[in-house]
């Protein structure tokens, strides 16, 4: 019991953890599981708009991290090599969704009612779901910077290791994306 | 103009209080004489508090739910997959293992010193109240099965897991950690065990 809580204190690092996995460990997978499930869950969130979807794109996640985990480098770390595959897999989806329901913001635009509708919680999901077809058109990269820099609160060095772009163009990518949003959500001001 | 558009990349690192103290004193210098910016700045906080309306947390996860579907995932996987690169015995972790696992923590709970005194078991008072069944000899664990079921390992595992879920469920409401930190051997023997005492109460 005293090993077990000294365990538990001092918690393994990542590269511990992916060190005993690729020796065979499983129970070290499923503690990089339990640490970064809800971040990766808010992450794919936040880039698909969409709870179900989520889910089951944050688990498939974790299952191709599974499969390549043999792979690592150990070049970045692994919170990083985890978000690149959480990024890459909700584009995908996203864009498979796209074409599935060709979402259009501008038909969206089309069919809002006044602004002073009287039902306050309706205007509320409407203001969700403007919100959603706004990040959701935005393009891939201006949607990656803006979830990371914006819900993840990243600083941008850290985006950078993500997705491999320099500070620059991605403040740039930042600014574009916030300019997009304002235009799509200025009936909502 | 150009100046205009340099200085608008910043504001929203200006609004969230992150610009370098150089930067800013640029940034108010700026707006003071540029209207262009100003209404930029007004039209960017506006934005910004459109967003926060919607910036509730993400819908909440059941975690153990979650590995557990991870787990399946790759079990599935791996079952149609012709030759895995690892060759991982996962340790039986399904759902319905979790649950008979949860299921005999509350059983063990209830007496686990009374079920480990083989032979001592009063079965007209708890702990077979779980059953249903107070008071009845013939459907009550016998002997035998009580001795086969908690070996010592057996009790060593479920009292490590008493204690881990007393001390970490109730005081870090976070079991599923408790739960990850099972060796492999370790579950597989509580799971068995378990697995046979359910059926028993069966």
């Amino acid at each position: 019991m005293s090993n077990f809580i000294d365990k538990k204190m001092v918690p393994d690092s990542d590269l511990e953890l992916i060190e005993k996995f690729q020796k065979g460990e499983q129970h070290a997978f499923n503690q990089l599981v339990l640490k970064y499930q809800k971040k990766v869950y808010d992450l794919v969130y936040r880039m698909i708009r969409n709870n179900q979807d989520a889910l089951d794109l944050a688990q498939e996640v974790f299952v191709k991290a599974y499969y390549n985990l043999k792979d690592f480098k150990r070049e970045s770390a692994f919170y990083t090599w985890l978000y690149r595959i959480a990024l890459n897999l909700s584009i995908n989806h996203t864009r498979q969704k796209k074409l599935r329901q060709m979402v259009s913001f501008f038909e969206l635009e089309d069919s809002l009612p006044a602004k002073n509708n009287p039902a306050q919680e309706l205007e509320q999901n409407q203001i969700s779901s403007a919100i959603d077809q706004a990040i959701l058109t935005l393009p891939k990269k201006q949607r990656s910077v803006f979830v990371l820099r914006y819900y993840d609160q990243l600083p941008y060095k850290q985006i950078s290791e993500v997705l491999g772009k320099t500070e620059g163009a991605l403040k740039a990518s930042y600014f574009q994306a916030i300019k997009k949003l304002q235009k799509k959500l200025k009936l909502y001001r | 103009m150009k100046e205009c558009k340099k200085y608008q990349e910043l504001l929203s690192e200006y609004l969230t209080g992150e610009l370098s103290s150089e930067f800013k004193e640029k940034l108010d210098q700026h707006l003071v004489t540029c209207p262009y910016c100003q209404a930029e700045l007004q039209e960017l906080k506006a934005t910004f508090e459109i967003l926060e309306q919607e910036k509730k947390s993400a819908p909440a996860i059941t975690e153990l739910d979650f590995l557990v579907k991870v787990r399946t995932k790759i079990d599935k996987k791996q079952t149609s997959s012709v030759s895995p690169v690892f060759q991982p015995k996962w340790l039986g972790f399904s759902l319905a293992g979790v649950l008979v696992i949860l299921l005999a923590w509350s059983l063990f709970r209830v007496d686990i010193s009374h079920l480990t005194k083989k032979g001592t078991a009063d079965t007209k008072t708890p702990p077979y109240d779980y059953l249903g069944q107070t008071g009845q000899n013939e459907t009550a664990l016998s002997e035998y099965e009580l001795s086969q079921l908690l070996t010592p390992e057996t009790e060593e595992s479920l009292d490590r897991l008493y204690l881990q879920v007393a001390e970490d469920y109730y005081q870090k409401e976070d079991l599923v950690t408790v739960l990850a930190d099972f060796s492999q051997s370790d579950f597989k023997i509580l799971e068995n065990r378990i697995k046979n005492i359910n059926l028993n109460i069966k």
